[in-house]
């Protein structure tokens, strides 16, 4: 396996009236070629804001405050802007959750589609014109020469997703990124995009991070799970060893919190709620809803423990020292 | 278990105005000939894909829309002709809970204010009174007194829901419309208000219209459910029978829909992806609505609509296939 992309203890804040929003608080992890990585986590948690990092759309008050981002051995966050423009849309190229919002409503779809042709390629009109038509088809929207002379509002928001997706794979980048590519659709329509993006994935071999709230999504479409809390990653691993045997109290409060098939026993609710980042808790941000809390994880943060290969979880159970003191178990 | 509300033929058009008169086009069928009935203490989950006319349906009950056709009866009583002071009253048994806890309280009052503004409309004008029982609501619905002097914008999502949960329970409805009251909330957030909506029912004695795009939580949450597509119920039973039988293909087709968050599972699970959209309410195919989407779609379905038909006690489905005697042909 060799990583795709890299990213090293990545830090994003906001400086906002009310001080320092620290959204991304060190953040590392590694994209594998070819894989699809999902990152998991409630509304708050960094997710976006570390996409929008690596993508380099953070605006301002908001700014990486440290970190790196590997990309085929440049640091995207130490290019020249007309490098790191031509990164953009064209090696990795980002689809946004909501499809109402992110076309242009008095461009055709066909001039969206064209435009990041236009400003990476060098291909002529005529051509241009014949790669939209094939990308249209490619995500499955029928009679596209019709379609590319039409505007967003003739297209339904499934429809609109896929021209999204469509004007993402434009240039044939390595990467894609999915910011909850189908949150805004509904359930039969959010199974018609998902199913799209694994067979593009599949086909094109893409690698791809998904960023998703509903853990169903990540167990329909990834490979492995970062689960993000407080602006940090919690826990990493295979999505087998994130549902089957998940380490930290936070992904086990989450999968819990979920109703099961056949079950009318009652809701295992997390209480409380996730911490402000204004003024980020000294130690573990899950701490304060955690039922297995001790002294140790109010004051100090826990390090990023390694249960076996690849599956990691911050959590000062995991210590093997705690583990000792609490003759806690290892399942 | 008595009966607390039947909705009988309900029908639910807007109509569509073009031209410089202003003249009626055509309607947008949002709710197209529905009738159902929810007993006492019962939770009837209603649940469908966006523009399929569940929150019309509520909106209709609670007396928001001017109901195109149709009888509503709360309590044995047709509350469709209710007038003035009689509706104002119902409102003291019909309360509803909104989707989005941002839009739904107002920035400018403060949760004092938000919460004795029912208590005032019906009749409690006693300043000590009115805060010790928004003060016993709050700490009905997991805030606490001290919380009373603060404004929306101070709190998260979850609490902000409790609040409107809160306003809806101080007047002692009987009967509460929750219309998405989950879908804004996050994960961990979810489980608490559906755990304190349980706990609330348990105490009081309400019956719940719970409306919802969520399918596992509905399941969780209903005793009965009814599954609606483009105005129309689809199909209609117990939430066990629902899962276990699944007789409409919309309703397959939903259900195969809805990830699983168990990757053996998921795997497992061989679905074809239903294809298209959802049709437009305005221009609906003829006979059954979902043919244009069904894979069993035959002739009939697009000469006749199915009418939703009990296939055993309490259990009902509205499609061609269940006649046996078309089905076979």
């Amino acid at each position: 396996m060799n990583p795709i992309l890299q990213v090293n203890q990545l830090k994003t804040s906001f400086f906002t009236s009310s001080g320092e929003v620290e959204a991304v608080r060190g953040v590392s992890f590694e994209l594998q070629s070819g894989e699809i990585l999902g990152i998991v986590g409630e509304s708050g948690c960094g997710k976006s804001v570390t996409v929008k990092s690596i993508m380099n759309i953070i605006k301002p008050p908001g700014r990486v405050v440290a970190g790196e981002i590997k990309y085929k051995d440049e640091d995207l966050l130490n290019l020249s802007k007309h490098r790191i423009r031509e990164i953009k849309g064209n090696d990795i190229a980002m689809i946004f959750q909501d499809p109402m919002t992110s076309l242009n409503p008095v461009l055709t779809i066909g001039s969206q589609l064209m435009e990041t042709m236009k400003a990476h390629t060098k291909l002529s009109k005529s051509e241009r014109e014949q790669r939209a038509i094939a990308l249209l088809r490619a995500v499955q929207i029928n009679s596209p020469e019709l379609r590319l002379k039409q505007y967003p509002h003739e297209f339904s928001g499934g429809m609109r997703q896929r021209v999204v997706i469509a004007i993402a794979l434009a240039n044939d980048p390595d990467i894609l990124i999915a910011d909850e590519p189908t949150t805004a659709l509904d359930v039969t329509i959010q199974d018609q995009i998902l199913k799209l993006l694994k067979d593009l994935q599949k086909k094109q071999s893409k690698s791809v991070i998904l960023i998703t709230h509903d853990l169903g999504v990540v167990a329909q479409m990834c490979q492995r799970v970062l689960v993000m809390y407080g602006g940090l990653i919690v826990e990493s691993g295979t999505r087998e060893d994130i549902f089957y045997a998940p380490k930290h109290p936070y992904t086990v409060g989450l999968l819990n919190a979920m109703p099961k098939l056949d079950s009318k026993a009652r809701l295992e609710a997390i209480p409380g709620s996730p911490p402000a980042l204004v003024n980020p808790p000294k130690g573990c941000p899950f701490a304060s809803r955690c039922q297995q809390a001790m002294k140790i994880c109010l004051n100090h943060l826990p390090h990023f423990y390694e249960d076996h290969e690849g599956h990691k979880a911050r959590c000062w159970l995991l210590d093997p020292q705690v583990k000792k003191m609490k003759g806690y178990e290892d399942q | 278990m008595s009966e607390l509300l039947r909705v009988e033929n309900l029908k639910q058009y807007f109509p569509v105005r073009k031209g410089i008169l202003g003249r009626v086009h055509h309607y947008v069928k949002a709710v197209d000939d529905i009738s159902f009935h929810i007993d006492k203490g019962e939770i009837f989950g209603l649940v469908g894909e966006s523009g399929c006319g569940k929150s019309t349906t509520a909106r209709s009950i609670i007396g928001l829309h001017k109901r195109t056709a149709g009888n509503i009866y709360f309590n044995g009583e047709d509350i469709t002709m209710l007038k003035g002071e009689a509706k104002r009253m119902l409102c003291q048994e019909m309360q509803m809970i909104f989707q989005d806890p941002y839009a739904s309280l107002n920035p400018r009052m403060t949760v004092r204010e938000i919460i004795a503004e029912p208590l005032r409309a019906f009749g409690m004008n006693d300043a000590e009174a009115i805060t010790a029982a928004v003060g016993e609501l709050l700490e009905k619905v997991g805030l606490n007194k001290g919380h009373a002097a603060r404004y929306a914008h101070e709190f998260s999502g979850g609490q902000r829901q409790r609040i409107g949960i809160a306003r809806a329970l101080a007047i002692k409805p009987k009967f509460i419309i929750c219309d998405e009251p989950i879908s804004a909330l996050d994960v961990s957030i979810q489980a608490q208000i559906i755990n304190m909506l349980i706990d609330l029912q348990k105490e009081f004695g309400l019956t719940y219209l719970f409306i919802a795009h969520d399918l596992s939580m509905v399941k969780y949450i209903s005793d009965r459910i009814g599954i609606m597509y483009l105005g129309n119920i689809v199909e209609m039973g117990s939430s066990d029978l629902i899962f276990q039988k699944q007789c409409h293909p919309y309703t397959q087709a939903l259900l195969a829909a809805i990830p699983i968050p168990d990757p053996a599972a998921s795997d497992a699970r061989q679905t074809v992806a239903l294809q298209g959209d959802i049709p437009s309410p305005i221009d609906k195919p003829s006979g059954c609505s979902f043919r244009s989407r069904c894979r069993y779609a035959m002739n009939i379905c697009a000469e006749k609509v199915p009418e939703l038909k009990a296939i055993e006690p309490d259990y009902y489905v509205a499609c061609h296939l269940i006649n046996e005697e078309i089905a076979s042909l």
